[in-house]
């Protein structure tokens, strides 16, 4: 089985590349769309709030397949006659973008809700404007509290991005579909990538693991289940 | 300049659903003088303190801070708050920043000013309070004690025009009563104008120069300590210190 | 026009067919990592150093495992698992229908034993000693007391993973299982693809209302099975 993992190595950290690529770009994006659409659900009224909310509750109610699916069959309907192809590539990062973001959304909004409310009060008696108090105060515990959640989510992001095999996008599953069937060695091919996603987990949960650690708030350490 | 009375309370009103939580509340504040607020639980007494800075806004009635009007929806609420502070019954610190950055940050986020001259001044307050040693250290790893004083230091630096402490002492330990306390006497003795809702009758009869009774929704007796605790004229409110001084062996 | 109305009828047929395999789908992958969720829990908490090793290599490995991946490996992989001995001939093949209840249920099961093992934790260790110093046995403490109290708490758990599941549920297309997904594209190619979003945004609104449907049948499960006092902050 060594030998064989030698020979497909090239062709998988081929997959590797893209499935971390799509992964941080979809986790980073996610994450700077994801804060202003928070602070819309939670602080705000009317249109905008309206939006967020559906945007949020449809995308994290239907299946990322369906999503994708749609994105990467679908939008060339709507964009072709403009004269725009939608390749693999875009159809993934923005498929995974949207979907990130939304987790993202309601991961912060938990994060923000463990605030107790007598700190709000407390900004607004020493004078602090609404947005003030929401810089200053919220947005740093929000975010921190959100830590734990939101190194899920990366891990999650991580696992789904196997999900861009249906789109033809050129990561670690895709490659080990091609190669499964090249080779005609199937449990092989899919026992290796097995482990290569199983290492990746691991890694990028103790690198989480250590992020926390370092941007705790002294006195708040997180349950941790081991 | 000005009136002699600080804080001016009329018919102020406030009701959650149908409990009529403060029903027609006047009364009036002197320049350095020490009120302290007393009654049985839940008769209205923080939602007093919350609307007079409009915390929660009253349903009806006016407050005055001197001649600024605060129920006014053309006055600028936050500059006003300023001059009131507040201090909570659960502390309220910001748990990401040290003490030092809870003391600080009023100063340069509200009141503009540098943050040297903000560090320098909050340095003074947290010393005033006796804990110039836990300057650096964050809210969970202060004792109850210690977290209020730095929330009187907090809102102290903002050099009020009023104090306002809601049940200071109810959410520590017996132990810890006495440097939170003891911060208070010092700052009525300073000369701070004070409103204080709090059990403790022992600081109300040494500081107060007014006690308030307070039971649902209406001031019942207001008069001075001596008054007030040795002959209140009604008899609820003998009922109650009755109650109060079997509760806490006074 | 009655080739159109025709058309709609047996789509909405087909679709209907495939929600129907959906949700048999998810339930039983849900039931089976239920199953399989309660014994690992338990081992992991109260077993000895080697089991809770074990254990932990299985939560490990399919909690690692995308969903896709597992799939194919019980599908694609056994079928051809002789390769590793050198005997190609040797053939484990499982059908479509159980390859994926068992790939999405073997998964779900390590996550939902992560979610039943911190209920666990939250009982405290008191009410164990509490059960054992009435005279009852280990194994009667644990699942008389503690674990009967920690399933209580595991449902906000429970619900998202099964939602978690009903939405992985369509990679199972795949091996074939006829779904809803199945059943879209079947349709779309039958339209010869001038039908797209007509099908499947009515497909991912019925995913999304199954979605709210189970959240709704969990909320009610929880209200039915409320300890007073004991209630969890909700959202």
């Amino acid at each position: 089985m060594f030998e064989y993992f030698l020979e497909i190595a090239p062709q998988l950290g081929y997959g590797l590349l893209f499935t971390l690529l799509f992964t941080f770009v979809g986790m980073v994006v996610g994450f700077f769309a994801a804060v202003p659409l928070c602070l819309i659900r939670l602080y705000s009224h009317g249109f905008l709030y309206k939006i967020v909310t559906v945007y949020v509750e449809l995308v994290r109610g239907t299946p990322l397949l369906i999503q994708l699916y749609m994105i990467y069959y679908g939008l060339p309907k709507f964009l072709l006659p403009l004269g725009i192809t939608v390749t693999p590539y875009t159809a993934a990062f923005i498929g995974f973008i949207l979907n990130s973001t939304a987790y993202q959304v309601e991961y912060m909004k938990g994060g923000f809700k463990a605030i107790s409310y007598e700190q709000i009060e407390a900004a607004y008696s020493l004078g602090m404007s609404r947005w003030e108090t929401i810089f200053t105060i919220l947005v740093p515990q929000g975010l921190r509290f959100s830590i734990p959640a939101l190194s899920n989510e990366l891990i999650y992001l991580l696992k789904y991005t196997s999900l861009g095999f249906v789109i033809q996008a050129p990561e670690l599953m895709t490659q080990a579909k091609h190669l499964a069937s090249t080779h005609a060695r199937y449990m092989e091919t899919y026992l290796i990538v097995a482990f290569i996603y199983v290492g990746l987990t691991f890694i990028l949960s103790k690198m989480s693991d250590m992020i926390d650690e370092k941007l705790r708030i002294p006195g708040f350490a997180p349950e941790k289940i081991r | 300049m000005g009136s002699e009375n600080i804080l001016t309370v009329k018919d102020l009103v406030k009701e959650f659903g149908d409990n009529r939580v403060l029903d027609k509340i006047s009364f009036t504040v002197k320049r350095g003088e020490v009120v302290v607020i007393i009654g049985p639980s839940g008769t209205g007494k923080s939602t007093l303190l919350r609307c007079i800075n409009s915390l929660t806004p009253p349903d009806e009635g006016r407050v005055w801070l001197d001649d600024r009007e605060i129920t006014d929806k053309h006055s600028n609420i936050n500059q006003i708050r300023q001059d009131i502070g507040f201090v909570f019954q659960h502390f309220a610190l910001f748990n990401h920043l040290s003490a030092l950055g809870n003391v600080e940050v009023g100063l340069y986020k509200v009141k503009k000013m540098t943050r040297e001259a903000a560090r320098k001044k909050a340095i003074e307050e947290l010393t005033r309070v006796g804990l110039q040693d836990h300057m650096e250290k964050f809210p969970a790893e202060l004792s109850g004690g210690q977290q209020q004083r730095v929330g009187i230091a907090r809102s102290l630096a903002m050099d009020p025009k009023i104090m306002m402490f809601d049940e200071p002492t109810s959410a520590l330990d017996p132990e810890l009563t006495g440097e939170v306390l003891t911060v208070m006497k010092d700052l009525a003795q300073a000369g701070m104008t004070m409103v204080v809702v709090s059990h403790e009758i022992g600081f109300a009869r040494a500081v107060a120069d007014r006690i308030v009774f307070m039971e649902e929704g209406n001031i019942v007796e207001d008069g001075p300590p001596e008054e007030i605790l040795k002959n209140a004229k009604k008899a609820r409110t003998r009922e109650f210190l009755h109650k109060i001084t079997e509760l806490y062996g006074e | 026009m009655e080739d159109l109305g025709q058309f709609l009828l047996y789509s909405a047929i087909a679709v209907g067919k495939g929600a129907l395999v959906t949700i048999v789908v998810t339930v039983a992958s849900l039931l089976l990592g239920f199953v399989l969720a309660v014994p690992l829990s338990i081992g992991r908490t109260y077993g000895n150093r080697p089991i809770q090793f074990l254990i932990q290599l299985y939560e490990g490995f399919f909690r690692g495992t995308p969903h896709i991946v597992t799939l194919f490996i019980f599908y694609f992989g056994l079928r051809h698992v002789g390769e590793l001995f050198g005997n190609p001939a040797f053939q484990i093949a499982i059908p479509p229908f159980p390859a994926a209840v068992l790939a999405l249920g073997i998964t779900s099961s390590a996550y939902q034993s992560l979610i039943f093992r911190s209920s666990i934790q939250a009982i405290s260790r008191d009410q164990y000693n509490a059960a054992r110093s009435l005279g009852m046995g280990r194994w009667q403490a644990i699942l008389t007391i503690v674990f009967v109290q920690a399933l209580r708490l595991s449902i906000p758990g429970l619900t998202n993973e099964a939602t978690i599941v009903l939405k992985d549920s369509p990679i199972t297309y795949l091996v074939a299982i006829p779904e809803m997904l199945t059943q879209a594209r079947g349709i779309i190619d039958s339209a010869m693809g001038k039908v797209f979003f007509e099908v499947l945004i009515p497909v991912s609104l019925i995913y999304f209302g199954l979605f709210v449907l189970s959240n709704k049948l969990f909320e009610m499960l929880d209200e039915k099975l409320k300890i007073p006092g004991f209630e969890l902050e909700r959202r």
